[in-house]
């Protein structure tokens, strides 16, 4: 199982565990309001910056959340020019960013290692600040979607009324986006850049499957997270590999399994 | 945008909203040489005056693209004004076309009517009690009370169309605008929501709404024709004539047999 | 100066290379163009990136990169299209989830402490690495993209601008919608192996982006688009030769770039938006 003795475990599982907060709190916003492919942009967008980071000895999160935050802008910047789509424009960015890491890891890193633990994430270069940071969002989390759940609800369910009903959807949804960004940024210390969709995504798409409702699905998306993340900790320190790919690989199995589940249970309510 | 602050009379409390006697509340619109619209350079309405009274229900009708929608939004205050001045009691209640709204979205009827009480509900508090009765009251106006738990989604056209309809009652505006209401939607609830449209009447509150159905326009109030600029604006009698429909809808326009009525063909475009 | 630009292609390394992304550009030139009129960028992005554990499994097997890549992109392409099928979540999520789990997967599989490690390779590619018949197979895969993309063209522009009245005027929507997938999913097997599965999209995205940006034809477009991957390629490897970075990095920078300043130079194409 898993042996709890050695300092980078129980950092790992304690980032596990606070992690599952955002993760189903606001992984279930990511899911309702159509945000994956931005989570995924704005977790992969981070690596110049965690190479910079790297080079400089700075605090990644800070880097990150610097790119995080100019990838925001440039994505808004592009998409208000109306010269290209908004999935087209996050494309070109992601593609750019990484692009730029690697001419920027050439120079820093002199053997690939550097580079993978970057994009995959490393359960032993978890350090007690990373988790602190950690603990910092999944605070801001529980306060921000206490604060905000009914405008994300309301400017999601029905746009056109949101402003009708007395909401100011645009600042709240860019707080989301801002919120969305944390998250990622702290995704990615403990599976990496490329992965930050299987902490925040998967378990609240899996739990959507199972629940109409929201509070249910955020709860439930929390739990499953928590479960996952710990399971993958203890497969990845196994399997000597990051907990992003344990992760990735155990979460898509449940919701696969979850998917197969339910399509088969609807199709004998049917039949 | 001048707009006096909300002077709608409080609602006494109750489990079911039927059970007070409906208090008076201020309805009453005052539009004056109204201009505005998207792209810059080009006004999406012009010159569109009118004067709407407490307890009158204003038929909005044009062509798709013609500039309900528009007014609208600008009576919202979500268009940009170029000219002209609004004058409202506050912030009116919206009932968009329901294939706007998300249907995979986890939300219950009762959830949606809910969504009305927003405005007055502080940042970090649940909804009010009297709010959640309000909603289940609404509900009940819009005999909808035992779906109150059914998932927002899986309601028909005219059941979504009615649940949209609550959300408003709740906001308790004196003035509602209605995006096409009863486009689309079955006989029952039809029959549901113009009797709900005729107790706001009687409440004072005044209602706008865009409709496509030049027979239901004729039986209100007020009716507004629109294309752009402001065809006409008065007592249906007055306006809906042959000659001003065929101004106002152009080359969507069927008259019927001995040219007694015509309709408006063509409501699936949504226009912006 | 001429030196400059010419010395690296002085070797048959990077002559090898410059072939590769010329032929390259024959078939992601014009495709990125209906990529991005069809609105498929996200697709695009999600095969590539879902394609890894091909790429990984056939490293370790041994066998030739093509296959994997083949495979990859099926599997990525099934696990999508299924995965799109269920009401409740939206495309976006769908995609996402199986993206993730088939990148982790390949990590998984290359990053375990027994395997080779060549995931730089299939990530960000081996540009430099390209033998005489990678160069063959690559033409002639992106020779089949090209000729398909120019014999469809008027079906492809009718469905692409007009997708309801497309079947009255004689093409076929949804036929075309798949050719065009199918298309995607040829490029970007041929295109894995020198630019990687990461950074692969740059050449379809990139260029095609910038054309749009620059002219208004779309028979302008489509031929810009190609020159323009073509000139990324060049620049590309004449950077990576003087600042001894990484080529295909290098190639993918240079072509962002171009589409960047394309996208602030003042407004000449109609068929961006």
């Amino acid at each position: 199982m898993i042996d709890l003795s050695a300092p980078y475990m129980q950092r790992a599982v304690l980032e596990m565990l606070l992690l599952a907060v955002p993760a189903g709190l606001l992984g279930s916003w990511i899911v309702l309001r159509r945000l994956a492919f931005f989570t995924h942009a704005v977790g992969t967008a981070s690596f110049p910056a965690l190479v910079l980071a790297s080079a400089w000895g700075i605090a990644p999160q800070l880097a990150a959340l610097a790119a995080a935050l100019g990838f925001g802008v440039a994505q808004e910047r592009l998409v208000g020019s109306r010269r290209v789509a908004a999935d087209a424009a996050t494309g070109l960015l992601l593609v750019g960013a990484l692009a730029a890491g690697v001419v920027l890891a050439s120079d820093v890193f002199e053997s690939g290692a550097g580079v993978d633990k970057l994009l995959f994430g490393s359960l032993i270069g978890l350090t007690e600040r990373d988790v602190w940071v950690t603990a910092l969002v999944a605070a801001g989390a529980v306060g921000l979607d206490a604060a905000l759940r009914r405008h994300w609800l309301a400017a999601g369910f029905e746009p056109d009324s949101a402003r009708a009903l007395g909401l100011r959807p645009a600042l709240t949804d860019r707080v989301l986006l801002v919120g969305v960004a944390a998250a990622a940024v702290v995704a990615l210390d403990a599976v990496g850049a490329l992965l930050v969709t299987v902490v925040l995504v998967v378990p609240a798409a899996t739990v959507r499957m199972l629940t109409d409702r929201l509070v249910p699905l955020q709860l439930g998306a929390v739990a499953l997270a928590a479960v996952e993340g710990v399971a993958a900790v203890a497969l990845a320190d196994d399997m000597n590999v990051g907990a992003g790919p344990a992760l990735a690989v155990l979460g898509g199995a449940v919701f696969a399994a979850v998917a197969i589940a339910t399509a088969l249970r609807a199709r004998v309510v049917t039949a | 945008m001048t707009a006096r602050d909300d002077v709608a009379a409080e609602r006494p409390a109750s489990a079911s909203g039927r059970e007070a006697a409906p208090t008076p509340v201020r309805g009453g619109l005052v539009v004056r040489d109204l201009s505005g619209g998207y792209a810059p350079g080009r006004d999406a309405i012009r010159g569109i005056e009118f004067v709407a009274e407490p307890g009158e229900i204003v038929g909005v009708l044009g062509p798709n693209g013609g500039g309900k929608t528009t007014l609208f939004r600008a009576l919202l205050g979500e268009l940009p004004i170029r000219r002209g001045e609004v004058a409202l009691p506050g912030r009116p209640a919206y009932v968009p076309q329901t294939e706007r709204a998300r249907l995979d979205f986890p939300v219950s009827a009762f959830d949606v009517v809910l969504m009305g009480a927003y405005a007055r509900t502080s940042w970090f508090r649940r909804v009010a009690r009297r709010d959640r009765d309000a909603a289940r009251g609404a509900l009940e106006r819009v005999a909808l009370a035992d779906r109150a738990d059914a998932t927002f989604g899986a309601l028909s056209g005219g059941q979504r169309q009615r649940v949209l309809i609550a959300r408003a009652l709740l906001q308790d505006a004196p003035v509602m605008l209605l995006d096409e209401p009863l486009s689309g939607v079955d006989g029952v609830s039809a029959a549901r929501i113009e009797a709900v449209f005729e107790e706001l009447r009687a409440e004072g509150r005044t209602l706008l709404v865009a409709t496509h159905d030049v027979r239901q326009a004729a039986e209100w109030d007020r009716v507004l024709c629109l294309h752009g600029r402001q065809i006409e604006y008065g007592r249906p009698a007055a306006v809906l004539s042959p000659e001003t429909l065929r101004e106002t809808y152009g080359a969507e326009l069927i008259v019927l047999e001995g040219g007694g009525t015509a309709v408006g063909i063509g409501h699936h475009a949504h226009e912006h | 100066m001429v030196g400059w630009l010419t010395d690296p292609f002085g070797s048959p390394i990077v002559l090898r290379a410059l072939a590769e992304v010329l032929i390259l550009s024959l078939a992601c030139g014009p495709l990125g163009v209906w990529v991005l009129l069809y609105r498929d960028a996200y697709a695009a992005e999600s095969i590539s990136h879902g394609m890894l554990p091909g790429l990984v499994i056939a490293a370790l097997a041994g066998i030739p990169l093509l296959f994997g890549a083949f495979a990859g992109v099926l599997v990525a392409a099934a696990g999508i299209a299924l995965v799109a099928r269920d009401e409740r979540l939206s495309a976006d999520v769908g995609v996402a989830v199986c993206v993730s789990t088939l990148l982790g997967l390949g990590g998984m599989l290359a990053l375990s402490p027994d395997s080779p490690p060549r995931l730089q390779e299939l990530l960000f590619g081996d540009l430099l690495g390209v033998t005489g018949g990678d160069l063959a197979v690559a033409g002639l895969l992106a020779g089949g993209v090209a000729l398909v993309l120019a014999a469809g063209y008027r079906s492809l522009s009718l469905v692409g601008f007009d997708r309801g009245s497309a079947a009255a005027l004689g093409a076929k929507p949804t036929r075309w919608e798949l050719a065009l997938l199918v298309v995607l999913a040829v490029t970007t097997v041929a295109a894995a192996q020198g630019l990687g599965n990461l950074l692969l999209v740059a050449l379809v995205l990139a260029p095609a982006a910038a054309a749009l940006s620059l002219a208004r034809r779309l028979v302008v477009v489509l031929a810009l688009s190609v020159a323009l991957a073509a000139l990324a390629g060049a620049a590309g490897l004449v950077l990576s030769f003087h600042l001894e970075i990484a080529a295909g990095a290098s190639v993918a920078l240079c072509a962002t770039v171009l589409a960047g300043l394309a996208l602030v130079v003042p407004r000449a194409g109609r068929l961006a938006h």
